[in-house]
């Protein structure tokens, strides 16, 4: 007989050959040394991978110690609905529905809160260009991107949820392109005598508009100047702001410092902290100020609404004046021609030349400390609530990664550097809307890095919980954890004096453990593991 | 040799029926014995057969799941934990089948390759040289049917023809997959293995 084949061996081996085969074959073998000295090769080889493949490597996941039942979890999303509930009528009621009405009563009644914050014009002429093809399929494509990269880590449905979630996120941004004229350079000018008949969307570092933009300006830069005139609305991002032209439109200012010197035909909003109306200043509408330091002339056809820290009124006023300030100074050349009311901390300083319509209602607040007011422990309370709700979620959703992030919370100085770094994101952020990345990517970055710094409690708060009652055993177990951890966090956050530096540790300790576990997921790929999904 | 299958500890194979029978009638203790017992090994086989931790844990939740409710179709004269296996099986290669990851190196050119004849001394050594961990890292770089024959057959102990049906080839084409398998694996054992030795400064 000649010698076995390897696979006559294995069968031999295995019991699988007709038992007149097998005697011949043991025959065989016993007189042949070759023979013997392969099939016991294969048996060894045989208990080595019987021996891998049953050795008891690593621990059963805590997760899988009780039996899975489907619908583990309608508790966990009542639970989860009910609060979410409570905390949305409760925001809804207690901030904005009277702001809602603050906001009309000055004068803004036309437009409802929302569209008021997201600026409706470029809002909607966003809708518009969602319509440009090329923008669509870019974004389509990155989600792609994502989805391919994070599909092996992460679960089927939740990648799909946070992907196409993300996606909507950034289609119902504002996007910069479109039909809109959008440049990107350095120093941008638009000289006298030109006109732009478009919408004008810049990102540079200074802008001057000496001509005409015939439709709106959109604008982040470091300084802006308007000599010429804007028939749209004004929209600007900046550390200074200068309008001296006219503004047919409305101005929303979002900027360290404004000073308005020319006519501005509808509403005024700004978010500033130094803002200027000078005597040559005129707002077709009324005004929304929020601001640090405000010091209101010119002439004001309508309500001006005002939450300042020092304010100084010396013009006229067609409306009503609402200001909530730290302190009111009217001087002798104002002239207000309905209510006007204060509330604050100091009494206000009237001249007696100033012209009020009606007497002036004051209402003097005295602070008293938080923990005085009943409100502070429901809102403690609530808030708690949130980011038990937000952790929660995260668990359910995505329990190997909350794992990985909770491991990697344990490295405390990696944990803390990374935090540090990743604090930095929102200059990048930042420095993605005014060049060429674009906008959308920029403000995504920047509402993805708020929502990591949130969640940073949660595997703070996790692990901290870990750390005094032990390792979790079960999901029930690592949901209890964190909700103690989270009250710890919660009564440590509002000792006074440390507080501040407790939580700043706490974001920072969790934001970079949470960079650490992204890190990780990326690098852990094994690449020869599985063969690429095809 | 180690049998995956071997008895529960603490539970006799009339046990094991009782507490299946109980269950089928909806007794929630049994099921958390059955569970209890037989978690560990298909949470093992899962993570084994799958590419990723997450989705051995997955697998096997979803796998007991889906067992609890076809626990009347179990016919009670088959050993329960081959019926356990299979389930698993085809849960496990289901999953990969929808991601696609079987290649199309697996498809008839390669396996038509004749395999070369070993040397079993060399044979011998390497599977002297290598430890169990470095076994299961080879493992898991073996394409998806490579794998699964494997773990099928040197984990669940499964036979040829229920490894023959759980794959879809012929029962004659079992042997080849297995000895294919083993090609594939020592060779990504020879090649990890001998980095990894170099690194530890032997030859």
């Amino acid at each position: 007989m000649t010698h076995l084949d390897e696979m006559t061996s294995l069968l031999y081996l295995e019991g699988q050959l007709e038992r007149p085969r097998a005697l011949e074959l043991s025959a065989h073998a016993e007189s042949c040394t070759e023979c013997r000295a392969l099939l016991r090769a294969l048996e060894r080889e045989s208990r080595l991978l019987t021996q891998a493949l049953v050795e008891e490597d690593e621990a059963v996941p805590a997760r899988l110690l009780a039996p899975p039942v489907r619908d583990t979890t309608p508790w966990a999303w009542i639970l989860s609905f009910g609060l979410a509930a409570a905390g949305a009528y409760t925001l809804w009621t207690g901030i904005v529905e009277p702001w809602r009405e603050q906001l009309s009563q000055a004068g803004f009644g036309e437009s409802n809160l929302l569209t008021m914050l997201l600026f409706r014009g470029a809002f909607w002429k966003g809708w518009e260009s969602m319509a440009n093809i090329v923008q669509f399929l870019a974004i389509t494509t990155l989600g792609l991107l994502a989805f391919g990269l994070l599909r092996r880590s992460w679960r089927r449905w939740t990648t799909i949820a946070v992907v196409m979630g993300t996606i909507l996120a950034a289609l119902a941004l504002p996007p910069t392109a479109g039909a809109a004229e959008t440049k990107h350079v350095h120093g941008y000018t638009l000289p006298a005598g030109e006109t732009i008949h478009n919408d004008l969307i810049l990102g540079t570092d200074t802008a001057r508009i000496d001509g005409t933009v015939d439709g709106d300006l959109i604008v982040f830069c470091r300084s802006l100047t308007i000599n010429g005139r804007v028939i749209g609305d004004v929209i600007s991002f900046a550390q200074i702001v200068r309008i001296n032209g006219q503004v047919d439109g409305n101005v929303r200012d979002f900027s360290n410092t404004l000073l308005l010197s020319g006519p501005v035909a509808k509403n005024a909003m700004a978010f500033a902290d130094r803002v200027e109306l000078d005597s040559k200043s005129r707002i077709g509408g009324g005004m929304m100020v929020f601001a640090g330091d405000a010091a209101l002339d010119g002439r004001m056809n309508r309500d001006l609404l005002g939450f300042i820290g020092r304010s100084v009124l010396n013009g006229f006023i067609g409306g009503n004046a609402r200001v909530t300030s730290d302190r009111l100074t009217i001087g002798p050349t104002a002239e207000i021609a309905g209510k006007v009311s204060y509330k604050g901390e100091h009494q206000p300083e009237v001249s007696p030349q100033a012209k009020l319509a009606s007497p002036l209602e004051v209402k003097i607040v005295t602070h008293r400390p938080d923990y005085a007011q009943p409100r502070y422990y429901w809102h403690q309370v609530l808030a708690w609530g949130a980011s038990f709700l937000f952790g929660l979620v995260v668990i359910l959703l995505m329990p190997g990664f909350f794992g990985e992030v909770l491991k990697a919370s344990r490295r405390y100085g990696p944990a803390f550097g990374f935090g540090a770094l990743t604090l930095l994101t929102p200059i990048l952020a930042l420095i993605a809307c005014v060049t060429i990345v674009g906008l959308a990517v920029g403000i995504g970055t920047l509402l993805l890095w708020l929502v990591a710094l949130y969640s940073a409690q949660v595997f703070v708060a996790t692990w901290l919980g870990e750390t005094l009652m032990g390792r979790p055993t079960g999901t029930g177990a690592v949901i209890g954890r964190l909700a103690v951890g989270l009250i710890l966090i919660r009564i440590a956050g509002a000792l006074p004096y440390v507080g501040g530096w407790i939580k700043l540790g706490v974001i920072i300790w969790g934001l970079g453990a949470l960079t650490l576990a992204l890190y990780r997921q990326t690098q852990s790929q094994p690449a020869p593991a599985m063969p690429a999904a095809a | 040799m180690v049998d995956a299958r071997k008895r529960p500890e603490g539970m006799s194979a009339a046990e094991i029926s009782d507490a299946i029978s109980r269950a089928r009638s909806g007794n929630s203790d049994a099921w958390g014995e059955l569970y209890r017992r037989y978690a560990a090994a298909i949470f093992r086989f899962c993570r084994r057969a799958l590419p990723s931790r997450e989705d051995a844990e997955d697998a096997t939740a979803e796998i007991f799941i889906k067992v609890q409710e076809k626990l009347d179709q179990y016919d009670p004269s088959r050993p329960f934990s081959a019926w356990l296996y299979k389930v698993a099986t085809n849960h496990c290669w289901d999953i990969l089948r929808r991601r696609r990851v079987r290649q199309d190196l697996e498809t008839a050119d390669v396996e038509d390759l004749p395999l070369e004849h070993p040397d079993p001394g060399q044979l011998e050594r390497l599977v002297e040289e290598r430890t169990s961990q470095q076994v299961r890292r080879a493992l898991a770089s073996l394409p998806a049917r490579a794998r699964m024959a494997l773990v099928l057959r040197y984990y669940a102990d499964m036979s040829y023809d229920e490894i023959a049906e759980a794959l879809g080839v012929r029962r004659a084409f079992v042997g080849v997959v297995l000895l294919r398998a083993r090609h594939q694996l020592r060779e990504a054992l020879g090649q990890r293995g001998a980095a990894g030795l170099a690194a530890r400064g032997t030859p």
